[in-house]
């Protein structure tokens, strides 16, 4: 241990309990009043400690005379030395990395579920960007199956529904979430008129059937032409427009009409029977009106047809049935009448109104 | 701006303290550099420190300064990644996920190092480029940036890094992935 005095009051003592005052080494007492002069005086005084070489900085054993090595500026013995290399972790701060890396694993595994819902959300969306809205479909379920609460899903699965023509499914969707409530922004606005439009077509062509069971065939077929165009991606609309169509033409007696929407029908529906069978029925409504064999030969091979692709359906079969003794009679007699008139004459039962 | 205690904020953000300073202490080991105290933790300021050995070897510097500001945002973003879908892109009302959300930033925003571990790299990287030390001119915009940075602190500048890395790397991992 080294020996100071303290070069104000001469006292002797360990050097290690000195301190260095403006260049002055001074102990403990002489410190203590210089620094309350200094702050009566409102002066500044620089103070260092006095470390002695000779003492081990962390142990506080004394070496003598012996000089220790110094880390950092401090002596330290070589007992002490080793340990600041190699400073143990706490047990505490072991059990709470333990901990957090464990709690890692747990997150990890615990966002697995939710990254497949966020893949099947990111999946749909891009469907639904590509217009694949049925493809869209099965993703954006199963990613609502994990995450029912997220809006994004439900606009985009909405949206999909409406313009995969399945309003009914598009209204579930959309008005099971929050009572139909979403945050604006643009899929909602987007999603929200699409909705608007469908409904309007939706009523349309609610109108529509209701004057057409009026007996109304010319103003139903004009409505439901509207309601097609508002609902383009209806399945199967558009085969029912040219349905209406001709038999609106049919009640007004424009055949050629009648005829060409039927060879429309049959070149783009070869497999439907009632496309076959609509077609023989224009056709015997052209023999009747003009008399020209052709058109009769080809109105039974139509009706053949209709038959063999009826063959395969109990329900196919029936309507052909009711179809085929009407183009017949209108064949044979080459009178055309209504299949309300047909009934009354020779179906009595069926015009009676069921109770 | 929100004025809020120092040691509020490092007592509702206390884990980002404890890996930080424990990512200090574990790479003074690993480069041999003596440590003479270590805080984990404590409501003051700083909250936690490592008083460790000072070297002119750069590589030791960079490595123990800036080893934390790298741990710390990688524990960020594992711990953001696993609990960035269901609380932004799902809107799963888990409480899980937010725990897991708050606990990645709460090490993101004291990914930071402290001025005077800047200070350190400052001083030693110029004499360590002349010579061709491709890590310290690389350090030298790096610690540019997070000097001004931890300056920034006062506007939340560490709040503000950690949503950053919180949101949009796992957000770029996710769409890498899928």
């Amino acid at each position: 241990m080294r020996q100071g005095k303290c070069e104000q009051c001469g006292t002797t003592d360990s050097v290690a309990l000195f301190m260095g005052v403006d260049g002055k080494l001074l102990c403990r007492r002489c410190t203590a009043q210089v620094v309350e002069q200094a702050k009566a005086k409102r002066t500044a005084v620089e103070i260092v400690s006095i470390i002695d070489p000779t003492v081990c900085y962390q142990c506080k054993a004394d070496h003598g005379s012996q000089e220790l090595p110094l880390i950092g500026g401090l002596p330290f013995c070589a007992r002490c030395a080793p340990g600041l290399y190699e400073r143990p972790f706490p047990p505490w701060i072991k059990l709470t990395l333990a901990g957090l890396l464990v709690l890692l694993g747990f997150a990890l595994l615990h966002g697995a579920r939710y990254f497949k819902a966020g893949k099947a959300l990111v999946i749909g969306e891009r469907l639904v960007a590509a217009r694949q809205y049925a493809q869209a479909i099965p993703q954006l379920q199963a990613s609502l199956a994990i995450a029912p609460d997220c809006e994004k899903a439900v606009l985009l699965l909405g949206k999909a529904d409406l313009l995969a023509g399945r309003y009914e499914e598009a209204n579930k969707v959309l008005a099971g979430h929050k009572g139909g409530q979403f945050k604006e922004g643009p899929l909602a606005t987007e999603v929200r008129r699409t909705f608007e439009r469908v409904d309007k077509g939706l009523r349309k062509a609610a109108d529509a059937r209701k004057l057409y069971e009026a007996g109304k065939s010319v103003e139903a077929a004009r409505t439901y032409h509207e309601a097609a165009a508002l609902l383009p991606e209806a399945p199967g609309l558009a085969d029912a427009v040219d349905g209406l169509d001709a038999v609106a033409a049919f009640d007004q007696k424009d055949y050629d009409t009648f005829l060409a929407i039927a060879e429309r029908g049959w070149k783009s529906r070869p497999q439907s029977s009632d496309a076959a069978a609509t077609l023989a029925s224009a056709l015997a409504c052209k023999y009747a009106v003009t008399g020209d064999p052709a058109f009769r030969t080809r109105s039974e091979e139509m009706l053949e047809k209709a038959r063999q692709l009826a063959a395969s359906s109990p329900k196919a079969m029936q309507r052909y049935e009711e179809w085929q003794e009407r183009i017949r009679y209108r064949l044979k007699t080459r009178q055309i009448v209504s299949r309300k008139e047909y009934n009354r004459q020779f179906h009595p039962e069926k015009s009676k109104p069921v109770k | 701006m929100i004025p809020i205690p120092g040691w509020l904020i490092s007592l509702l953000t206390f884990p980002g303290v404890i890996v930080h300073e424990a990512g200090h202490l574990l790479l003074c080991r690993k480069f041999k550099l003596a440590v003479f105290d270590v805080c984990f933790f404590r409501l003051g300021n700083p909250a936690g420190y490592v008083v460790h050995e000072q070297t002119d070897n750069f590589l030791t510097i960079f490595f123990v300064s800036m080893g934390p500001f790298f741990v710390n945002t990688v524990f960020c973003i594992l711990f953001c990644s696993a609990a960035f879908l269901p609380v932004w892109e799902l809107e799963v009302r888990d409480p899980l996920g937010w725990f897991f959300y708050w606990l990645g930033l709460s090490i993101g925003m004291h990914a930071f190092p402290s001025t005077e571990d800047l200070k350190h790299i400052w001083k030693l990287a110029p004499a360590n480029a002349r010579q061709g030390n491709v890590l310290a001119i690389v350090s030298f915009p790096i610690v540019a940036v997070l000097y001004v940075l931890n300056y920034a602190r006062f506007f939340w500048a560490d709040l503000g890094y950690g949503i950053a890395v919180g949101i949009l790397v796992p957000l770029a991992i996710f769409r890498a992935l899928v």
